[in-house]
């Protein structure tokens, strides 16, 4: 293809037909690079993230990362893990080791009450389920809100907080599923 | 062309052309050691053999490898007249240039010309060959074609004597797992629907409802068998990994000036494919440190009225619920006072220990160093590290010497580390599943049975006094004032006896052994996790763990990260 669909929005040019018939290898590569092309816009300028509440502040993690999201079922302790490990628990015939943030950030363990979820969390091939109190909303935030944490607020053990983002609804910190999923102790 | 594809077929030419290679060393280590001449049936099989690796290696575009191949297979009709000394000469250097091609196979560089120690291992075949008129060809297009069936190269070798097909299929080892993974879900799924029907009947009983028991019944039943069979796949025969001993005891023999007949026993014997797989290690430090320190100079076994040959043994077999290897030897046994020597050197007190209590002192890192009792080859590996390598598997090791007669090693493993029979335990309140590999029994107990010696447990039972440990002590789950427990579940392996204190058993079922995310640590005293019928995840108590742990450890682990 001579013209990159992507650049400023432009469409590429429909593919021509000969005589009557499509060719549909490159109608399908026409429909999937018009697609692509508005991916790439809309991400420029806006991400989503789920989000959600642990002891009244409200944190925010990308929806791609998120595999789903649980009710709280059982959840087995595991010996000797650290503290942060509240457990591991079935979905659907594999274990899934849950963590809280609460106990990283120095708050007591969560007693789940019926809003507390976990999100089940994915990035590659890992996957791990968080504990949080409730779940939100999915918030939808213009890149330009988003703006590095303070810089106090970020040490070693919180280099999870990527950022923190000003809305209408307050503010939202957002969260590295990565570094989140690296459970130090 | 480092495509998936690739890779892939690369993958299966490398290990087929190292099978080709094995069986082809067997059959002349055979010979040789027979010290005959080469039969009809021995020649058929090598050139057969030869002609596959020559024609795989062709097609590959491995044109050395085609090309010694070729070279071999020549060589072979310099053969055929019954002549044993004649065929000597070519036993033993077909044997060298596979120890060459050997060697490039393992290493994983195959290279894509001879190099000079091929072409001087090749020379003296292509000799032979030239001598018995052979003519010298280079591997034409049409043999390489034919050599290169889609058909894997080792069933074609392999099959060949037979006239027939062959009875294996290879199948793709992500395939067997995701049968696995889906065996076991659904092992737990219907685990879950039993329970329920087995509650619906007792709460409204009916007819509809019996005979839903029954279907069911049958259903787990037929289950039970694919499931087997299914897990089955992964149980792997072990005698590939003895037989490829046979030459490295040769070479090593030879090296040593030691006279070694080498046996292998039991290679229908089947382990889990991951043991199978990393078995050749441990086995191998053994193997080493047999010929190396058990078997005896011939001249010193004459002396000592045994025969000038010694034997050494490696043999498989099945034991109730573990499958056993043991490498045996009838060298000249562990000289215990050595042992006592060297650990006293160390500062371990050996006054009162008995003899196989100082014989496992062997397997303490760093006791068989090179001035050690059993130094391998100045290689600085100890038996710590077999030892090591066996519990990694799952497995544990024990050692028996008789001074004078010999020393067997012998390495334990559970059936199949994926599948397992394992007794259900409570704890505080908590369950645990205990694997049953390694349990010997779960015994009540009454008033008296439990004391204290210095500041560890004790348990007697018939007569017999076991270390015991609380469950709740290093599960971090004992409440201050845990009660006395009134049950002790008793664990034998390696030599060593622990009893497991529990408050009560509560059922013996089947359990798909699923290990532990790695952000959960490595917890003492813990192998995994399972699922039961209801949905719950319950840890998998570490029997070989348990074993090789000592009291206090285990006393203090769930303390380490309070």
């Amino acid at each position: 293809m001579d013209s990159d669909p992507g650049a400023k929005g432009s469409s590429p040019p429909e593919p021509a037909t000969v005589e009557g018939t499509v060719d549909l290898l490159a109608f399908a590569d026409w429909v999937s690079a018009g697609q692509k092309g508005r991916a790439t816009v809309e991400a420029a300028e806006e991400k989503t993230y789920v989000a959600f509440l642990i002891d009244r502040e409200e944190y925010g993690l990308p929806v791609e990362n998120v595999r789903e999201v649980l009710r709280v079922g059982e959840v087995t302790r595991v010996p000797q893990a650290p503290a942060h490990i509240r457990g591991v628990t079935n979905v659907r015939g594999s274990i899934l080791p849950v963590v809280e943030i609460r106990t990283r950030i120095g708050l007591a363990p969560l007693d789940p009450g019926p809003s507390a979820r976990i999100l089940v969390l994915e990035v590659g091939e890992r996957a791990l389920g968080l504990l949080v109190d409730r779940v939100t909303r999915v918030a939808k935030v213009r890149v330009s809100e988003i703006e590095p944490p303070p810089a106090e607020v970020v040490t070693a053990r919180t280099d999870y907080v990527v950022g923190v983002a000003k809305g209408a609804e307050g503010l939202l910190i957002l969260l590295d599923p990565a570094r989140t999923l690296v459970v130090k102790g | 062309m480092t495509t998936p594809e690739f890779r892939e077929i690369l993958d299966d030419y490398l290990s087929s052309s190292r099978e080709l290679l094995e069986r082809s060393e067997e059959t002349l280590l055979a010979v040789e050691s027979a010290e005959a001449a080469l039969t009809a049936e021995d020649l058929a099989g090598l050139k057969r053999l030869f002609h596959t690796l020559k024609g795989n290696s062709a097609m590959m575009g491995f044109d050395a490898v085609a090309g010694a191949a070729h070279v071999m297979e020549d060589a072979l009709s310099a053969s055929g007249r019954g002549d044993a000394a004649a065929d000597e000469e070519v036993v033993l250097l077909l044997l060298a240039a596979i120890g060459r091609l050997s060697a490039a196979f393992r290493s994983g560089e195959v290279p894509e010309t001879p190099p000079p120690e091929w072409a001087e291992a090749l020379a003296d075949l292509s000799r032979l060959a030239a001598a018995a008129g052979a003519a010298p060809a280079a591997p034409s297009a049409r043999e390489a074609r034919t050599g290169a069936v889609p058909a894997p190269a080792a069933e074609d070798a392999g099959s060949g004597a037979l006239g027939g097909r062959s009875r294996f299929l290879r199948v793709s080892y992500a395939s067997l797992e995701s049968l696995l993974e889906l065996s076991g879900e659904m092992h737990i799924l219907l685990a879950g629907v039993a329970d329920r029907v087995r509650r619906l009947a007792t709460r409204s009983p009916s007819e509809e409802a019996d005979a839903l028991s029954e279907s069911l019944e049958l259903l787990l039943r037929t289950f039970g068998l694919l499931e087997r069979e299914v897990f089955a796949t992964r149980l792997v025969p072990v005698g590939t990994v003895l037989s490829r001993f046979r030459r490295l005891v040769r070479d090593l023999a030879l090296e040593l000036g030691k006279e070694v007949d080498f046996v292998a026993q039991g290679g229908e014997t089947t382990f889990d494919k991951s043991v199978v797989d990393e078995l050749g290690e441990p086995l191998l430090h053994l193997v080493r440190n047999a010929l190396d320190h058990g078997l005896e100079q011939p001249a010193e076994r004459e002396a000592r009225g045994k025969p000038r040959r010694g034997t050494l043994t490696l043999a498989a077999r099945q034991a109730s619920s573990l499958a056993e290897v043991a490498i045996l030897d009838d060298g000249a046994g562990i000289d215990l006072e050595r042992v006592r020597r060297r650990a006293a050197e160390m500062g371990i007190r050996t006054a009162e220990m008995d003899e196989a209590s100082l014989l496992e002192l062997v397997f303490l890192p760093a006791f068989s160093t090179r001035q050690g009792v059993s130094a391998l080859s100045g290689r600085g590996v100890g038996l710590d590290v077999v030892k090591a390598s066996v519990e990694r598997l799952g497995g544990t090791v024990r050692v028996r010497s008789v001074p004078g007669r010999g020393t067997e090693f012998r390495l334990a493993f559970p059936l199949s580390l994926a599948l397992s029979n394992a007794l259900l335990v409570s704890v505080d309140g908590e369950t645990y599943a205990l694997p049953v590999s390694f349990l010997e029994e779960t015994v009540r107990l009454e008033e008296g049975d439990l004391h204290r010696v210095a500041a560890h447990g004790v348990i007697t039972v018939r007569g017999r006094v076991i270390p015991a440990v609380d469950a709740g002590a290093f599960l971090g789950s004992a409440r201050p004032a845990a009660g006395r427990r009134r049950f002790a579940s008793i664990l034998t392996g390696g030599g060593r006896q622990k009893a497991l204190l529990v408050d009560r058993p509560l059922e013996t079922l089947r359990i798909v052994v699923k290990p532990l995310d790695e952000s959960l640590g490595k917890p003492l005293g813990i192998a995994g996790a399972t699922l039961l019928g209801d949905g719950r995840v319950v840890m998998i108590l570490d029997a070989v763990g348990l074993l090789e742990a000592h009291l206090e450890e285990l006393q203090t682990a769930a303390g380490r990260e309070l």
